[in-house]
Formats: C-alpha cells, structure tokens, sequence
C-alpha cells in the first residue's frame, strides 16, 4: 500500500534549501528554471571519490583508448516498469538474438505512510514513486539502457548503483542528475540472478537515501530460463516482487514520530536515527500492510510463483508459513538453486529469488523469520490461495475439546 | 462467537475487577466514617441521548463517545490507572479516544469510575455490542473462504474497510441511539471471554476477550497494540480501546 499524502499539494520544493539565504532572492528574481539548471560547481566532499571516477572518465574520452561499443547484433526494446509488487512483461527462455532494453525511471521524492496506524510516514526518496523501485528484467547478455530523469521539483540529486553491472561504481559515477537533469547509461547484463540496485549520491547520503526507499531490483535470466540441479526446466505463473525496507525514523522526545515540510528536511535526524541500526519499521513494499488483507498476493493451488525478494540494507531470513521454498536461488542463477528451503537468506545488499508451487488453499503469510521485524516491525505479506483442500497433507482429526484432568 | 450472556447482572466483572472492588468497598467503607460518600459527579462521562433497547427487551445504558484521553488520565493522575496516556501534538486529549488499553487496564479504569461516581459502569458483552452496533457497521463481506475445512482462513478480510488512523471522537458514524464512532478505528474491550471449546471460562482466568469493532476480533488480555502480521491470520484491530455501558440510567 504506497499511500501519499497529497502528493500535488505538497511539492517537494527547493524552498527550504534556499530559505534563509542571500541566494533565496536572486532565486526569486532569475525563477526556479534558472536554479535548477544551474549546477554546483562543487561536488560534495563525501561524493569525491565518485566525482573524480567521473572526471576522470570525461578526460580520457578525448584520448580514449576504449574502443566503441559494438552494438551490432542488438534488437532494441521497450520494458514498460511496472509498480511492485508485479513484475514487467518478459519472456522466462529468451527468443531471438540479444537486446538494449530501454527503460526510463525517474527519482520522485513523495511524502508516504509508512504505518496507518501511528501515522509514521516519510518524505520517501524513489524510483518511478515506489518502494521499492520497480522490477527490471532481461536476460544474460542483453544491455539495459536506463533513462535516469531528476524531476525539477526535486529537493537532491539523485544516481543509480546496478549490482548487476561492471564497472564505475555500478553505474554510480555516471548516474548523478541534478534536479532538472537526466542521463543514460547503458550497461551489459553479465552475471544471471537477481541483484539490488540503489541511489548512491555518495557519503553519509548512501543510506540516507536508501533506507528512504531509494533501492529495488534487476533480475538477470538465464537466457534458457531456470533450471533445476539436473537441468531440467523450472517455469513459474507469476512473479511476487517483494522490497524489505528498513525505515528509521526520528522520534520527537515523546516517542512521536517528527513531520518534515519537505524531502530532505529531516537529513539530520535521520542520521542520528540511522547510526542506531534499530530500525523503526522494517516492511514489506513501503509500508505496513502492503500486502496484506486487500493489498494480499493472489495465487491458486498448482500455481508457481517466483518470490523476488530485494533486501538492500539489512539481512533478512524469508520463510513463507505454511510452505516452502522448492527451489531457491540466493546467489546467482548459474548455481544450483536449494531446494526444500524452509527459511532462505537474502544477504543485506542483495536480491534472491525463491520459487513454490501452491499445494494447499488458505492464507500464507511471507514473514521475515526474525519474527520480530515480522509481527512487530511491520516485515508481512499475506498469499491468499484458492483451491481445493488436501486433507493427505493435512487434516484437522480432533477439534479443539476440553480433556478429562 | 460464543453464547450470548446478555441477561447477566452488572457485577459480571472479571475477578480481577471483583477484587478491586472489593478493595476499593473496604477503603471506601473506612473513608466513609470520616469523608461521607462523596461522588464527583463531574466525572459521570457524556451518555448517548437515547437508552438502547437491545432485542431481549434489555435496556442498555450506552457512553456517547470512547473514553477520552483526559478522562483516563484522571484516572491515572488519582493513582487509580497505572498507564498514563500521551497525545500527539496534532490531537486534543479532551476529545481523542484513549487507545493502547489492555483489558487490565480498562478493569482499573472501570473500578475507578465506579467507586468516584458511585454508578455501576461495565464493558459490554460482545452480543451487546455487535447489537448497538449493527445500525452502523457495514454488511458482513462474503468469506474469502467457504469450505468447512477452511474455517482457519474464513476470516480473512480482503476488503479494506474502515481507515485506521486513529481520529477525535465524533468522526464516524453515529447510531440512531446517539452513540458514535462504533464503526471507528477503535476496537472496545467486552468483557466477553473467548474461550475456545472449553466454554464457560472463570473471568479471572480468561485469556482472551472479544473486542467489539468493525470486524470480529478476540485479543489477549495483555495487549495494548495488536500489531499487524506475523502468524495472526487477517487484519487486526487497529487500537484497543474502551466505552461504558451501564444497566441503570446514568
């Protein structure tokens, strides 16, 4: 459930950065188009070492010994990013030769509910408006080309860290965009399996913006699809793309959670919330109760899902109560999956993928096994699956009675 | 839902609530030689307009509005309620619902008010209150579920229903009886116990209690927050709180 508060009537706007100083008004006079065309002319102390990969890799174009990359061979295609917890069309066994899958996202900051109930929420830091940011698929081989935009309206600037990719920061030191600024980068799909990928403006603002939601993930097929240890074929009917989200959000000094005006205003508090490592809420896809009662996944007894499960920041140990993972894949594609899981690790920083077909009806819940983060921190999602009842795999002999002591 | 007790007397308290009581007869007994029975009547909190009529013939005596934030820290501030109440700086404790209640807690909040005021308030029964609530709660949605070996999962609700952020009293809807807000974000303490198969259960020892709200729920009586998730099938109620019922005029 990614709710936002009003989200037209509450811009982010550059205001508050501005307010205050000499510059607010000769931002006035020159209009906000001027300022946000402007670029800071210096980078960040803290983003150094990815400002220097950058200029470093604009200085050599000139006397480049790279050669251009040959793209012949390549069919370009459009994938239309979908919001989670679904997956973008795909084929799960490639046809045809390699491809440059274009996708475009852009770095919305949204005010978000994070918990109903206390009305916890947070100026959330995204990718396409999402937590997590959509799923993106392609098969080993194929090239992804990112349109990265920074909408104008933007408080920060925003980048893009691939795990899936090979080289300059993930992708990080070529991403940055101002707000009012896009760029594109292309990068080939190497490795098979599901990775993370991240916001990484460099600093103290790497999880920042991370545990403000700015992560989500690729999914790298085996251009033969997935298989089992003996190679045989494992096909799935849906994908469940799931986002572990650890927030840590500022208390005031009764407990309550702080509101900020704007994205960014609440930096400093969250960084002091941060350097507990105590999250105050770790959820599944934004916020709590996501994907629960009217948000549950939806499935029938004999289907196949594929649970995709990114974990950017902290570790998580999925179990899905009342059923397995036949097949599980924490690493990459090319290992042979685990099977008969009962709880799976996702390495903080990572994505896994585990598969289970449906054996009985019911209401599963997907937890993440430290039943705490689970129950309390917010870390469930629900499958409601329709079907028949097996009574062979279980069945209920004795009701509930009273016993003779 | 378990039997109805409708016709059961006031001091249906649990016993816990009848050891207060008595407790608090003693102290009273002794206070009376030298105060008199002295009742703040102030305290007598904001009853419906209309007595409810329940379908046995009953009459019931129904609190307009959720006990309030300032009302149970009264309550606190007098030494009678060990949990003191908070309210955010967006919300006015005069007119938001006490929530966080464990049925502990509302047991102390019901012998207080009891002995300051000299009435006898009690928690509804869960039939009691599915019936002054009926007016204004929405129709039952069809089971996700329906085959008898599913009753595990009946009860899964995937329709959203009301919102559960908590808001000032008066913000839903109000029964033709003139009590509000039934159908809130509020789940209230009956002091029906859910007891399993092994029924009729010593109150004392109950561990577990319907809630009366937009779905049925049956909470441990050490919860305060019924958190979402984990192992617990369906959407729990989103704060605990409480309202008075008594069988006399107020």
């Amino acid at each position: 459930m990614t709710k936002f508060i009003n989200p037209s009537l509450m811009p982010t706007s550059r205001r508050n950065v501005l307010r205050g100083s000499l510059m607010a008004g000769a931002a006035a006079m020159a209009g906000t188009g001027t300022m946000a065309a402007r670029r800071t002319p210096q980078p960040l102390k803290a983003d150094s070492v990815s400002r220097n990969l950058h200029k470093a890799a604009a200085e050599q174009t000139t006397e480049s010994t790279a050669k251009p990359a040959d793209l012949s061979g390549y069919t370009r295609v459009k994938q239309e990013l979908v919001d989670p917890p679904f997956a973008p069309e795909h084929e799960q066994v490639a046809t045809g030769g390699p491809k440059i899958i274009e996708i475009t996202m852009d770095t919305t900051e949204k005010l978000m509910v994070v918990d109903e109930d206390t009305g916890a929420s947070v100026w959330a830091l995204t990718y396409n408006g999402s937590v997590p940011g959509p799923l993106i698929i392609c098969h080993e081989g194929d090239m992804v080309e990112l349109t990265l935009r920074n909408p104008e309206d933007s408080m920060m600037e925003h980048n893009i860290d691939f795990h899936a990719s090979t080289g300059a920061l993930g992708g990080g030191g070529l991403t940055h965009v101002y707000p009012g600024e896009e760029c594109v980068l292309r990068w080939k799909a190497t490795k098979p399996g599901c990775f993370t990928y991240h916001c990484a403006p460099g600093g103290a603002m790497i999880p920042y913006h991370v545990t403000h939601g700015m992560n989500g993930a690729v999914m790298v097929l085996p251009r033969d699809g997935l298989k089992d240890a003996d190679g045989n074929p494992l096909r799935y009917d849906s994908i469940a793309y799931i986002g572990e989200q650890d927030y840590y959000l500022p208390m005031d000094e009764n407990g309550d959670y702080k509101t900020y005006d704007a994205a960014g205003d609440d930096y400093a508090d969250s960084l002091d919330a941060m350097r507990t490592l105590v999250p105050t809420h770790q959820v599944f896809n934004g916020a709590v109760g996501a994907l629960t009662g009217k948000h549950a996944l939806k499935a029938k007894v004999g289907e196949t899902v594929l649970m995709v499960h990114n974990s950017c920041n902290v570790d998580s140990r999925p179990h899905l109560i009342g059923g397995h993972g036949d097949f599980v894949w924490e690493s990459s594609f090319t290992d042979v999956p685990l099977s008969g899981m009962e709880t799976w690790f996702v390495r903080g920083g990572s994505a896994a993928a585990a598969m289970y077909t449906f054996e009985q009806p019911g209401v599963y819940a997907y937890v993440n096994h430290n039943l705490i983060i689970g129950a309390m921190l917010g870390g469930t999602a629900h499958f409601v699956v329709e079907g028949e009842w097996n009574n062979t795999l279980m069945e209920q002999v004795v009701e509930p009675r009273p016993f003779a002591t | 839902m378990a039997a109805i007790r409708t016709s059961k007397p006031a001091v249906t308290l649990s016993l816990r609530s009848v050891a207060l009581l008595v407790t608090v007869v003693a102290v009273l007994g002794a206070a009376l030689t030298w105060r008199g029975a002295s009742h703040d009547l102030s305290l007598v909190p904001q009853m419906a307009s209309r007595r409810a009529t329940l379908s046995t013939g009953q009459k019931l005596y129904v609190q307009k509005y959720e006990v309030t934030v300032a009302e149970w820290n009264t309550c606190q501030e007098q030494g009678s309620c060990t949990l003191r109440l908070r309210v955010r700086p967006d919300q006015d404790a005069r007119t938001t619902p006490a929530t966080g209640l464990s049925y502990i807690d509302v047991t102390e909040y019901l012998a207080w008010i009891n002995r300051e005021t000299g009435h006898t308030f009690r928690l509804p029964f869960a039939a009691e209150w599915a019936e002054i609530a009926r007016s204004v709660l929405p129709e039952k949605p069809d089971p996700t579920f329906t085959d008898p070996s599913m009753t595990w999962a009946s009860a899964y609700l995937t329709e959203e229903l009301t919102p559960r952020a908590l808001k000032p009293q008066g913000s839903f809807s109000t029964s033709p009886e003139g009590i509000a807000d039934l159908d809130g974000s509020v789940w209230e303490w009956t002091q029906e116990c859910f007891a399993g198969a092994s029924g009729e259960r010593d109150l004392a020892r109950c561990p577990a209690f319907y809630v009366g709200g937009e779905h049925v729920a049956a909470m441990s009586y050490l919860i305060r927050d019924p958190a979402r998730g984990g192992c617990a099938v369906g959407t729990p109620p989103a704060h605990l709180g409480m309202r008075l019922v008594s069988d006399h005029a107020i």
